[in-house]
């Protein structure tokens, strides 16, 4: 009895997972999906062909939020790394921490309303450099905690190797702590990507309107209720993370805990 | 070459606490004194330092209601997926750390709050796929008949959603925990002591696991209670949680009701700072225990 229960919740987390998926990509295919069909009447690709069409703000819209996570993806998790490192060394270790956290845990809609000003004064409001930055704001703290608890004594060991062999602390980062810590930058950048091609809060706000990510495409889809596009930006949304996701599974979670 | 050496060292610790006042501190001080300044009507619209706009916030039932109504929110939704997703590491880690589980249950890590809102609109409003599949099956004649889930007082379904996202997220990072505590090791010395499984999970399993993942099951919390795009597409009209009623306020065309909405920021700062001041302190009094 207990095993057959086992099997249901198994199957029920199973199809939690996996509908998602499925549900979108019918949705981006349908034709005239009327109340009360279970399924469209039918399936056609005009939809996702309209992406290729010019004028259209769906492929521009992936591009833009490529070059936002790609660029924020790098610069935070290089920025990160030296402030850990900063942070690891510091007396007022703990004080450096809370003040890291903070933005972290924060409400970006929230901080977005706070920051909002000084973008405007630097008329960084509305670019796709201000957007950039105003994601920074919460993805380099991301970083910065995530390599905070990454250095440990096999690296002290390291460096001091390496100083007593006559380097300076330019190449001891060159020669030694980049490369030791290569699989863990790519962690830390492939999570910050994600961090940065899924925000909204940050990007609406600082971006008013004029950069438009995909999450913003989405939501503009989904006031104007045209479902049927906010699925087919949603499915542009999740596929590249979910094939990335499990192509890097093993890398990627090797260290979570 | 021992000043070079020195220079550079200095150099690289300056650049990283540059870096930790350009990126964090200092957009972080703006914004809160910039904020601050608005409340009190010394920018922006005011005329000169006034109590009104806090006096205002302060004395409204509304805001109170919404930071109760975000703990809320934010409460329920954290102990279904903290206990739900301990349920299914505990009993089912040999089927999800190896194999097909293992890589569906990493999908939903891909699906940001925006699409989950989306999605659960589209599976749980009256006309959406749930109520036909009930139509289907003859539950319900109508779809009138069809429970209120979506937008509705109680936040349902932005408690399913956030739990439909974080599940899967807490269920792989206990399986971890699982490994890196050595907990086979632990449950194996606890079954040749004679201990039974609900023993072995209830004494050992479960306090071990919750204790390690203390920090992150808190921040996780701050997260519910912040997050916004969720309940801005699932929440009523009526009941809103603190980022979307500050955002609201924000966007009126009553230019009254702006410094309203930074009293609101300010009052969120100070929460979400205490609590991670607390959490940080809890978490390293663990540390040393």
């Amino acid at each position: 009895m207990f095993k057959i229960f086992k099997i249901i919740l198994l199957t029920f987390l199973g199809t939690m997972c996996i509908v998602p998926i499925i549900y979108l990509l019918i949705f981006s295919l349908a034709e005239n999906w009327f109340y009360p069909q279970i399924l469209p009447s039918n399936l056609t690709w005009k939809h996702w062909k309209y992406i290729t069409q010019s004028g259209n703000n769906l492929l521009s819209g992936f591009i833009l939020s490529l070059f936002i996570s790609t660029s924020v993806g790098l610069v935070s998790t290089f920025a990160g790394f030296i402030t850990s490192r900063f942070i690891i060394k510091s007396k007022n270790k703990q004080t450096w921490l809370f003040l890291t956290y903070l933005p972290f845990v924060f409400s970006p809609v929230i901080l977005g309303i706070s920051v909002f000003v000084i973008f405007l004064k630097l008329n960084l409001a509305g670019t796709f450099i201000g957007v950039s930055l105003a994601q920074l704001l919460i993805i380099y703290p991301f970083a910065t905690l995530f390599f905070v608890g990454f250095w440990n004594n096999k690296h002290k060991q390291l460096e001091e190797i390496a100083k007593t062999m006559g380097a300076n602390s330019f190449q001891v980062y060159q020669y030694v702590l980049i490369p030791a810590s290569t699989g863990m930058l790519m962690v830390c950048f492939f999570q910050s990507f994600l961090l940065s091609w899924f925000e909204y809060g940050l990007s609406s706000r600082i971006g008013i309107g004029k950069v438009k990510t995909l999450t913003i495409i989405v939501f503009q889809y989904i006031n104007e209720s045209n479902s049927i596009y906010a699925a087919l930006a949603c499915c542009l949304i999740i596929i590249p993370p979910t094939v990335l996701l499990i192509l890097n599974k093993r890398i990627l979670f090797r260290k979570i805990a | 070459m021992i000043l070079e050496s020195m220079w550079l060292k200095s150099k690289l610790n300056s650049f990283g606490f540059i870096l930790l006042c350009c990126l964090n501190i200092i957009p972080l001080a703006c914004g809160f004194i910039y904020s601050l300044a608005y409340s009190f009507g010394l920018v922006g619209i005011g005329n000169g330092f006034t109590l009104v706009h806090w006096k205002k916030i302060l004395f409204d039932f509304h805001i109170y209601f919404s930071f109760a109504y975000s703990f809320y929110i934010a409460i329920v939704a954290l102990l279904i997926i903290v206990f739900t997703s301990l349920f299914f590491a505990i009993n089912f880690k040999k089927k999800l750390s190896k194999g097909y589980f293992s890589y569906l249950l990493h999908i939903p890590l891909a699906i940001p709050a925006i699409v989950a809102g989306f999605l659960s609109f589209q599976l749980f409003s009256k006309s959406g796929w749930i109520s036909r599949f009930f139509l289907s099956l003859g539950f319900i004649n109508t779809n009138s008949q069809f429970p209120d889930i979506v937008n509705d007082d109680f936040g349902i379904s932005i408690i399913i959603t956030h739990v439909f996202i974080a599940i899967p997220f807490f269920t792989i990072y206990f399986l971890k925990l699982y490994q890196s505590e050595n907990l086979e090791l632990f449950s194996n010395a606890s079954f040749t002591l004679g201990a039974n499984h609900f023993q072995t999970n209830q004494k050992i399993i479960i306090p071990i696991l919750l204790k390690a993942a203390f920090p992150v099951i808190l921040l996780y919390l701050l997260f519910l209670f912040g997050s916004y795009e969720i309940p801005l597409l699932l929440g009523s009209q009526s009941y809103e949680m603190v980022s979307v009623l500050a955002e609201r306020k924000l966007q009126r065309f009553d230019l009254n009701d702006i410094p309203g909405g930074y009293v609101i920021a300010i009052i969120y700062f100070l929460v979400t700072s205490i609590f991670v001041y607390q959490s940080n302190r809890i978490k390293n009094n663990f540390n040393h225990v």
